[in-house]
């Protein structure tokens, strides 16, 4: 743009016009009138395109007791990926609601349960275990702070208690309240779901060590591990306890990885030794099907299991977990 | 506290807020204040670099002062300009040379594995080569008596350090910034107004188009062997306006934010993409306060353009060697600063052809296939302005020119997808404003225009910065030299 003073010395329009202040309250509250616009518009579209979002799904069933709730991170993911969950309620006539993010910690996992808690029951939440989710405020603290997680969470009072009863998600709370992550991108409105379920839910993986590493590297390389690690046990500790004061049974569990994968974690028979104090505290059970399916024709990356592995692992075990 | 964010808008309003309550002598207390708060939100210490380079120009601005018209004081200039300089060259420089050094003595050492020079490995100050020259130009403006040397420390330290302009420029002359400073900033409502104008605008070039063309570039700038050959040349015409984008939008949104304070700073931009040559492009559109830093500062001491033509190509080439070595520490700046160099002398030297052009051909197709050269010549040399390195560079223009000739097969079957079919509209709709500020000042317009029009432009602007502006927080390109 040209010299901006140059250029304002040469508009004398403005200089007639009056009360500055006048004109620039209306046109504040004109910007205000469009951004509720856009609010509404958004927020219609949220409730309308909305599927696989856990905020979303706890605001779209009617009051409920489910009969399975299933906690984690993106491990416990595919078991509702491809319509399998449906196959699995078919087989097992219960009710499942999979509640497990991407990247999510048990501090995610507690907000989310916390909001489920205030608009439906559980007679039985399995805990989908992961210990990297353990390790870092990455996980946990930092990762409510991934608007990606409320684009689609419609606006609810129900969460806004929550929000309220957990001050350190409060990063993310003026972003949930304006809908400013709702309005803004709208490639986000498209289909709910995630891009492993949409692509590569149905392929086969073949295994790279460096790959392999690298993941590892991705998810346990941090600092302070261990003073984390205790930090966010005793937030698992507390969400068990927030479980069981609902009257819901619990079930720690551990998904099928390959041995590529889980041989190479490091410190994982350390954490499992602890988790295994903290549940047996609790009278918990914890049920490791790690080992239960190492062929890589089971997954489609790394370490998550694909279409083969969710039908195999069904069969094999979860179906009776649920039963 | 990036411009582009939300933390910074907020903590910019509460400072506009307090600044008009606060008397006019005082404000420039809160706006000193308000840099170094600034400042210290990328790295606290580096605050220590800014009252450095202050301090610096403040007592060599006045040991120099007149000195030219003297005949005397140049061996202090020569220190106080070094003394600027110096932190430059050990925070930007230093590992770069040692890296150099170590890359050419490498092939001279038999056992090349052990040869390690120490790195220092600093964090580079953001905003560090614009206030560096800053004060450069200060001190030598002192020296040369065309500036009077500032007694109130306390406003020089404005100047260096004011906010809007701190860590991407422009580089604004002490000349013409101090004595606004000096008079008192008042409360001016068509600055005001104007600065909310170019607020908004850049935030709109930076947010919503060149970071949204950013994904579409980094596409093609990484893995490049892997990527369609498609991907790339559509990455390299995108960045060229990605680039301009990033920076002319925060050189908007400065001087913007100094017209709401009451300052009103000199364009940094006009219109670049519709250079007809070159030379247009660098002497009167593109980043103007660094060109006529170079042209003030290095190009005209060297002789400029009254000296033997071979010395004259010499000193372009010298000055756009530096000024690639000021955007970057690395040797593919220098090859971009080069090539640019390059340009400038190739026009010069086809003088004769341009005249016989000139005659044959009408005005108006000259004018256009100027524009569309310059322009493709600016976007190549941008290639090795954003390539990691040479190879990287290479790998681009590779990969275009070894698929030259399956072109129009491969955009074929190329997927265009609606994001980039987006990216491409945002272009178009920035060619035609442009075109049109070109004819008429659009701020011109706008103030001609009803209130509805005017009102309707702004808040399609906002709309568009709420509904698809990229919100992630990136870094402006420019902040990191």
């Amino acid at each position: 743009m040209s010299d901006l003073a140059e250029t304002l010395r040469s508009t004398t329009t403005e200089r007639s016009t009056p009360r500055f202040a006048v004109l620039a309250l209306r046109f504040t509250l004109g910007a205000v009138l469009m951004y509720a616009c856009l609010y509404v518009w958004a927020e219609i579209r949220v409730r309308e395109t909305g599927e696989t979002n856990r905020f979303h799904q706890i605001w779209a069933h009617d009051p409920q007791t489910f009969d399975h709730v299933i906690l984690g991170a993106s491990h416990a993911m595919p078991l509702s990926y491809g319509g399998l969950e449906a196959t699995a309620e078919a087989a097992t006539d219960r009710t499942i609601l999979n509640l497990s993010n991407e990247g999510a910690g048990p501090m995610v996992n507690g907000f989310v349960y916390d909001y489920f808690a205030r608009k439906h029951a559980a007679r039985h939440v399995i805990y989908v275990l992961d210990s990297f989710a353990f390790n870092a405020a990455t996980w946990n603290e930092e990762r409510i702070e991934d608007r990606d997680l409320f684009v689609r969470a419609p606006f609810d009072p129900a969460l806004v208690a929550t929000f309220m009863g957990a001050p350190w998600a409060w990063g993310v709370f003026p972003d949930y309240l304006t809908g400013f992550s709702k309005i803004n991108g709208l490639y986000r409105l498209g289909v709910d779901r995630t891009d492993a379920e949409l692509t590569r839910f149905d392929t086969a993986w073949r295994a790279n060590e460096r790959i392999d590493a690298q993941r590892i590297k991705y998810l346990y390389d941090v600092p302070d591990a261990e003073a984390a690690t205790a930090r966010y046990l005793a937030a698992f500790d507390a969400l068990l306890g927030r479980i069981e004061a609902t009257g819901a049974t619990i079930t720690v569990l551990k998904l099928p990885t390959p041995p590529r994968y889980r041989d190479n974690l490091p410190g994982e028979p350390a954490f499992d030794a602890q988790v295994n104090a903290l549940l047996e505290g609790r009278g918990i059970a914890f049920v490791d099907h790690s080992t239960l399916l190492p062929g890589d024709e089971n997954y489609y990356d790394t370490d998550h299991l694909n279409r083969t592995g969710v039908e195999a692992y069904l069969d094999d075990a979860f179906l009776d977990l649920l039963r | 506290m990036l411009l582009n964010s939300f933390s910074f808008l907020a903590f910019f309003g509460v400072v506009v807020a307090v600044y008009y309550m606060l008397a006019p002598r005082l404000r420039w207390l809160l706006v000193l204040l308000a840099s170094y708060y600034f400042y210290s939100a990328f790295e606290p210490l580096y605050t220590l670099l800014l009252a450095y380079a202050t301090l610096v120009a403040y007592v060599f601005g006045r040991l120099v002062a007149g000195g030219k018209a003297r005949g005397g004081a140049k061996g202090l200039l020569v220190l106080g300009v070094l003394a600027e300089l110096g932190v430059l060259a050990l925070f930007k420089y230093a590992d770069f040379l040692l890296g150099s050094v170590e890359g050419a003595l490498a092939p001279l050492i038999a056992a090349r594995d052990t040869l390690a020079l120490p790195r220092l490995d600093w964090l580079l100050p953001a905003g560090l080569s614009f206030f560096t020259f800053s004060c450069v130009s200060y001190i030598v403006d002192c020296y040369r008596g065309t500036l009077a040397p500032e007694r109130h420390l306390g406003r020089l330290a404005v100047y260096v350090a004011f906010f809007p302009k701190l860590v991407a420029g422009p580089i604004e002359r002490a000349g013409d910034f101090l004595p606004q400073l000096r008079s008192g900033a008042r409360f001016d409502r068509l600055l005001m107004i104007g600065g909310l104008q170019l607020l908004l605008w850049g935030l709109f070039k930076k947010v919503v188009i060149a970071d949204r063309l950013a994904e579409f570039v980094d596409a093609g700038f990484v893995n490049t062997a892997f990527q369609s050959p498609v991907t790339v040349l559509v990455s390299v015409y995108l960045y060229a306006f990605q680039i301009y984008c990033d920076f002319s939008g925060y050189s908007d949104m400065a001087i913007g934010m100094a017209a709401i304070l009451g300052f009103s700073l000199k364009a940094n931009f006009l219109r670049p993409y519709l250079s007809a040559n070159p030379a247009e492009f660098w002497s009167a559109r593109w980043h103007i306060s660094l060109a006529r830093w170079f042209r003030d500062y290095l190009y005209i001491p060297l002789g400029g353009s009254r000296v033997a033509p071979w010395r004259a190509y010499l000193n372009v080439m010298i000055v756009f060697a530096v000024s690639g070595l000021w955007h970057g520490a690395a040797w593919t700046f220098v090859a971009w600063g080069l090539l640019n160099g390059a340009y400038q002398v190739g026009w010069q030297v086809i003088a004769p052809i341009r005249a016989v052009l000139n005659r044959a051909l009408p005005a108006l197709v000259m004018c256009i296939v100027g524009i569309v050269v310059t322009f493709h010549l600016v976007a190549f040399a941008w290639i090795f302005f954003r390539a990691d390195s040479f190879a990287g560079a290479q790998a681009v223009i590779t990969r275009i020119w070894s698929n030259l000739g399956q072109f129009p097969m491969l955009m074929a079957n190329y997927n265009w997808t609606w994001e980039l079919w987006m990216a491409f509209g945002l272009i178009g709709f920035l060619v035609v404003v442009e075109c049109f500020d070109e004819i008429r000042s659009l701020w011109s317009r706008l103030a001609a225009a009803p209130v509805a029009l005017r009102w309707g432009v702004y808040y399609a602007l906002i709309a568009s910065l709420v509904l698809i502006g990229s919100w992630g927080g990136a870094e402006f390109v420019y902040m990191q030299f």
